[in-house]
């Protein structure tokens, strides 16, 4: 059984529960079986294109699946999966009204989340 | 006082509030500390002074920062939805920030940790458009997370105006203006 920790802002589509029990194989599969006991969430975690929403930010035991396997990142019992948002937005406008990454791509270094983060998610 | 909170969610500055309600070029009515409030969001005097002190000082750039407070259940204290404090965060963009702004992950984590300490909870996120309105931009809206109150401070020339309130609607739709009134000393 998996643990997956749900952010204040979600807990809402979840019954107001902060942390939801699952049974799971990934960390993808987590997200799934989550997803499938309150499919409200869904819209919030993921985008029209199926993939993770920008900005959503997945830790496994407070390690950032995008330094291991992304959402196939396996997952035994008792591990936790947390749910951290990270919050962005600004006057600019979307990536159709110009927004460019300003890095090319991830860094993928611990010491600079900022630009790793970014690079991933405004490109 | 310097700020006064009008119903559809906004703050003008020099608007005298105490005592109750003034009119606004937001064709709304202000209200003060006290008064009943079924919705909208409670915001004290020193976290607006804050936002706006920090919109301008960050100007050209976008500033922004984190709500604290309660809501509900989620961090104490009763029910409604106050704000206690605005804490700022650098603005983790790496470029463009003077149009756009990022709290990154591990900034909330640390922010959240702190209200808790605090006995409160982060309750929403505040932000700034310089030389710009106090409206959500589209990249807001794609962005945003639901629940949170977000707060937009408009700038002009380096002078802070217009505070106003959104949440974002469960269907991701839209933001809704959400009604900001001035929490007093009980905050």
């Amino acid at each position: 059984m998996v643990r997956v920790r749900l952010p204040t802002p979600l807990r809402a589509f979840a019954d107001d529960r902060a942390e939801v029990v699952v049974e799971a194989g990934t960390v993808g599969g987590a997200l799934a079986g989550v997803i499938g006991l309150y499919p409200h969430l869904r819209r919030h975690l993921y985008g029209e294109d199926g993939a993770l929403r920008s900005f959503v930010n997945v830790y496994l035991n407070d390690e950032d699946v995008r330094y291991l396997a992304g959402e196939g990142t396996e997952v035994r019992d008792g591990d936790v999966v947390t749910i951290v948002p990270s919050i962005a937005g600004g006057s600019g406008g979307g990536r159709e009204h110009g927004i460019d990454s300003g890095v090319s791509g991830r860094t993928g270094t611990r010491d600079e989340p900022y630009r790793r983060e970014e690079g991933a998610r405004w490109s | 006082m310097k700020s006064a909170v009008g119903v559809g969610g906004g703050v003008e500055d020099g608007r005298a509030a105490v005592g109750g309600r003034v009119g606004g070029s937001m064709g709304g009515g202000f209200t003060a500390a006290g008064a009943s409030h079924a919705v909208g969001v409670g915001v004290a005097v020193a976290a607006l002074e804050a936002i706006r002190a920090h919109a301008e000082a960050a100007y050209p750039e976008e500033c922004c920062g984190a709500l604290v407070g309660w809501s509900g259940g989620v961090g104490g204290r009763g029910r409604g939805r106050v704000v206690v404090r605005a804490i700022p965060t650098g603005n983790g963009a790496v470029r463009g920030r003077g149009r756009r702004y990022l709290i990154p992950g591990e900034v909330v984590r640390a922010v959240e940790a702190e209200a808790r300490a605090g006995g409160l909870a982060v309750v929403g996120f505040y932000h700034s458009h310089p030389d710009g309105g106090a409206e959500p931009s589209r990249s807001d809206l794609e962005l945003a997370w639901p629940w949170y109150s977000y707060l937009i401070a408009g700038v002009s020339g380096g002078r802070a105006g217009a505070i106003r309130g959104w949440r974002l609607r469960d269907d991701r739709a839209t933001f809704e203006p959400e009604t900001l009134w001035l929490a007093g000393e009980e905050a």
